[in-house]
């Protein structure tokens, strides 16, 4: 371990994803995470809390078995602090209190949004992106401004992935149907109408729901997934244009768990391209929930001195994107 | 002789602007440019769309006061719109260089402007520091309503007014004041514009509340 970089523990935990890992810089030492998917319908915050509480001994266990070095080398445990379900940010939280308190090492409350842009700072070469971070319970089109990550547009109801799983659902697609849609989407061969609109650089994506699943009845699986992501993704891809060509930024990043999704690559690459500026993605394996994002985000918090006391350590389920102090870009 | 001679002066989110004049007369041409990302279907579905909301808007909004440019020509099958073109910035470059003080009166009258669409069911739909250009001192233009349609929906009034808060806190940080001084304006002309404003704060905190449980179902 030549590097001087501080070695950071990072626990992400705000829905139905818990992740552990352990990283150095930009190097990973080990990752591992599970993923709860409930028998049937969504998520049920208590129960997945009940799941990240099974998980993460066994998680930890797996981690630090393949740790080249003594856990007292780590110097820091993040931790996601919010925003997510709350039940699920106090599971996360009480488990990192209890490594903290046992390592004595110092507590890093991260924002979960932010820290999905930090993975894709740290590990592709954007440095001050517009950022399209899409998942299962967020969407929104960030970027850096006047020394804080803004949010230029966002969903006004639920998110991509969200509105993907649910028509999964009611297609009887396997859960999570986000991939079982892009993959029925590439035989659809007719667009069906379905609405579309746009609010300035925000979005919402209940309506089209709605209207996708009264095509069940009359029109094959396929077309259904190929012209709900046809439409979904040129609004995501026209939101980004308006606010690429607004901030100048000249690159975009996409990052999240639908940023696995190679048909949305392929449309936010045109994008970028539309606006004479580069185009970044994460790395399929690391688009969705994990610990090493977190852990990314947290190595910038210890150093900047943005350590949490553990009587301050309470969880944030609404925190927003803007609010956090971004102290570690000039 | 050229009829018209135009030069490209501006590339905005969707369409290449190119100035020019037509008989003396100052002009710019807006042709919505087809996007290489979207389903061909789609795209012309769209474009036209918002050729044909742009021109019947940017008439109505100029019939009832409004300082809008005015419409010259369509050209429904090149997707080209001709229209005034007026002198200078855009306001979110402005915000970028005068102090608050001067900015004041701008917001104002930008809530008047609004405020009278509003009060005669004209939406704008893409209302933010973008779409606005500053002549003199508090004189402005608003511009670009492609995405505008009339309505007297107090849901798409309060789109506009969230539309417009959300832009301008993610680029200024002064934004509340800024935001409470366009209000000022905004209600000053159109009195029912309260109704609008507590919508606006509705789907806002939807959004929010949405944004922490309910976007996970
Ligand atoms: N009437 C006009 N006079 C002068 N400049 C204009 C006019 N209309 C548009 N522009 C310039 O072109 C840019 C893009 O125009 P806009 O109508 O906003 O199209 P877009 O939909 O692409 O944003 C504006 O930001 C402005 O700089
Ligand atoms: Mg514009």
């Amino acid at each position: 371990m030549a590097s001087t970089e501080p070695i950071i523990l990072g626990l992400e935990g705000t829905a139905h994803t818990a992740g552990v890992a352990v990283i150095q810089g930009p190097q990973i030492h080990a990752n591992e995470s599970a993923t709860y998917f409930p028998p049937q319908g969504g998520i049920h915050p208590r129960e997945a809390a009940t799941y990240l509480t099974k998980q993460f001994p066994i998680l930890l266990k797996k981690i630090f078995q393949k740790l080249q070095f003594k856990p007292d080398k780590i110097d820091g445990i993040a931790f996601s602090q919010g925003p997510g379900l709350g039940p699920c940010l106090r599971t996360t939280a009480t488990v990192a209190r209890a490594i903290s308190l046992k390592l004595n090492k110092p507590l890093l409350g991260v924002n979960h949004c932010i820290a999905h842009v930090e993975l894709g700072r740290t590990i592709t070469p954007a440095n001050d992106p517009l950022v399209l971070y899409v998942s299962g319970g967020n969407t929104q089109l960030i970027t850096f401004l006047n020394g804080r990550y803004r949010v230029l547009g966002e969903t006004l109801d639920i998110a991509i992935g969200n509105a993907l799983d649910s028509l999964g659902r009611e297609m009887n697609l396997p859960h999570p149907g986000g991939p079982h849609i892009e993959k029925r989407a590439q035989q659809g061969k007719n667009l069906l109408l379905l609405p579309y609109t746009i609010k300035g650089m925000s979005f919402s994506f209940s309506g089209m729901v709605t209207a996708a699943k009264k095509l069940i009845a009359n029109h094959s699986t396929s077309d259904i997934c190929y012209s709900f992501q046809e439409y979904t993704f040129a609004i995501l891809a026209e939101a980004t244009e308006r606010a690429l060509s607004c901030t100048k930024k000249g690159s975009v990043l996409l990052t999240g768990g639908v940023a696995a999704n190679v048909h949305l690559q392929n449309i936010i690459k045109l994008v970028a391209k539309e606006q004479e500026s580069l185009f970044y993605v994460v790395p399929r394996n690391l688009a969705g929930d994990n610990g090493v994002m977190i852990a990314f985000a947290g190595t910038h918090l210890l150093k900047t001195g943005e350590i949490i006391p553990i009587q301050k350590s309470q969880v944030k389920p609404r925190w927003r994107t803007d609010q956090v102090q971004v102290g570690w870009i000039s | 002789m050229k009829l018209i001679q135009a030069e490209k002066i501006a590339k905005g989110a969707e369409a290449v602007i190119f100035k020019g004049t037509f008989l003396q007369s100052p002009i710019a041409i807006k042709h919505r440019l087809p996007k290489s990302y979207r389903h061909p279907d789609i795209d012309n579905r769209i474009r036209l769309h918002r050729l044909r909301s742009e021109a019947k808007v940017m008439t109505n909004a100029r019939k009832i006061g409004v300082s809008v440019p005015s419409l010259f020509g369509v050209d429904i099958e090149d997707h080209i719109l001709i229209i005034e073109s007026l002198e200078g910035k855009l306001l979110f470059e402005e915000m970028n260089s005068l102090p608050i003080d001067k900015l004041d009166p701008i917001f104002v009258n930008l809530g008047h402007q609004i405020g009278l669409l509003h009060s005669n069911d004209i939406i704008h739909g893409d209302l933010t520091v973008f779409n606005v250009l500053i002549q003199l001192e508090d004189k402005l233009s608003i511009i670009d309503f492609g995405l505008g349609k009339i309505s007297n929906e107090l849901e798409a009034k309060a789109d506009d007014l969230l539309t417009f808060y959300s832009t301008l806190k993610a680029i200024q940080p002064a934004s509340n004041i800024l935001f409470n001084t366009f209000l000022e304006g905004y209600l000053s002309v159109y009195p029912e514009g309260k109704n609008t404003y507590e919508q606006m704060k509705k789907i806002q905190s939807r959004a929010r509340y949405i944004a922490r449980e309910d976007r996970l179902e």
